[in-house]
């Protein structure tokens, strides 16, 4: 069953002589509003002015998101900066000569037109190094790759091949009779006595 | 006593609010197109015939006096910005208390998390005060001490109640416009004008003697 709410339902009750008097202070316009309101228009209008004249961009997006992605490229940069610099630094050698600085060594402070001697060397080794490294990945990629009865004699024997092996051959094979091979070693006071 | 809980917006109510708050003011809707144009005189011509009401609202519903002209400034600077989207079917200066409220609310958290002492500007009197007569400096010295215990009382009611309150007695907007500004049904802005009165009569009545003449 539904009350009738006077709250809820009626028009609010008029007003006492003490409501209205207070209705009456808050309706009034402030004096110092007064006073200052040729101050905020023109504060207004300026701050909206600068809005607009900021880039459409800037305008379109909000400053807010344009301050983000500018933090973020330069957060990419100095990651970036600090990426390459790191990499430099573990380039140089224990002797602080730059070995190799991505592919382009950088001159010596005093050969500026000019390779170290000792560079030149170490990165046609590693040059080198590399390019072996690159063959035997690929050789073992293709050998591991491929079924057992496809792999050649060779390949399936390379535990016989190996140096381990025969150095396990070499030590199980029974020791040779050295005594006519040792007897002409015999020293020079004995050979002397006798 | 606690206000009422606020039940979901019922469609039905706030479309019946919106067709009794319609007001055709092609004025108000020629000088927003102007605005959303780039207009900068009709700008000002916006500001100026409405900062009063936007100004005054502030400072009886936000929480943070020192706040109030800030808040008041980014009021216009957003209704400038979204001229092209006011409706002329409504009067502006409801859309633009709205705005105001809405910014009230979002700052109202923070200021009282750092409560300062109200209303400290209002204390300050006028500095023309030597070419007035020492009477009508103490009237107005009392009309200052009212005026902000006024402001002081309505700090105390709750947020709809202190909107409710300052847009009918302050502002004169009819019950179904107010409904529609806040979204809430016509019943629950009439609990809140209803327990915001009460409230204000605990708190003035006992300083009634000092403050009123």
């Amino acid at each position: 069953m539904n009350k009738h709410n006077p709250v809820t339902h009626d028009d609010p009750a008029p007003l006492d002589a003490f409501e209205k008097e207070w209705t009456a202070l808050l309706a009034e316009r402030e004096p110092d509003l007064m006073r200052s309101e040729d101050a905020f228009v023109q504060g207004v209008l300026a701050r909206h002015m600068n809005e607009q004249a900021r880039p459409a961009v800037v305008g379109r997006i909000g400053f807010g998101a344009v301050s983000y992605a500018a933090a973020a490229a330069l957060l990419l940069t100095a990651l970036v900066g600090w990426y390459v610099l790191t990499n430099q630094d573990q380039a140089n050698g224990t002797d602080g000569q730059t070995i190799a600085t991505n592919g382009n060594p950088a001159p010596a402070p005093n050969q500026p037109d000019s390779l170290q001697p000792g560079r030149d060397t170490r990165v046609v080794k590693g040059e080198a190094s590399k390019v072996k490294l690159g063959a035997l990945i690929a050789q073992t990629r293709t050998t591991m790759t491929q079924p057992a009865s496809n792999l050649t004699a060779t390949v399936r024997q390379t535990p016989a091949n190996l140096r381990v092996e025969r150095l396990i051959q070499w030590m199980d094979a029974p020791v040779p009779d050295l005594k006519g091979f040792l007897s002409p070693l015999k020293p020079d006071n004995e050979q002397s006595r006798a | 006593m606690q206000p009422a809980v606020d039940k979901p917006v019922d469609p039905r109510v706030t479309a019946l609010s919106a067709s009794v708050v319609v007001i055709q003011d092609s004025d108000e809707g020629q000088l927003a197109a102007r605005v959303a144009s780039g207009d900068i005189t009709a700008a000002q011509e916006l500001v100026r015939r409405h900062q009063a009401s936007v100004r005054g609202f502030l400072r009886a519903v936000c929480y943070d006096r020192q706040a109030v002209e800030d808040l008041a400034q980014e009021t216009f600077l957003r209704a400038l910005k979204h001229a092209g989207r006011f409706d002329p079917k409504y009067p502006m200066r409801g859309w633009l208390l709205t705005i105001a409220r809405r910014l009230s609310i979002n700052h109202g958290d923070k200021a009282r998390r750092r409560r300062t002492e109200p209303g400290i500007e209002l204390c300050q009197l006028p500095g023309d005060q030597a070419d007035r007569p020492g009477r009508q400096i103490e009237q107005e010295e009392q009309h200052e001490l009212t005026r902000l215990a006024l402001h002081d009382a309505m700090r105390q009611l709750t947020e709809p109640q202190r909107v409710t309150i300052a847009m009918h007695y302050q502002q004169g907007l009819p019950l179904e416009q107010i409904a529609g500004l806040l979204e809430m049904p016509i019943g629950t802005v009439k609990s809140h004008l209803h327990r915001g009165r009460q409230r204000m009569k605990e708190l003035l009545e006992p300083q009634a003697q000092r403050l009123l003449p």
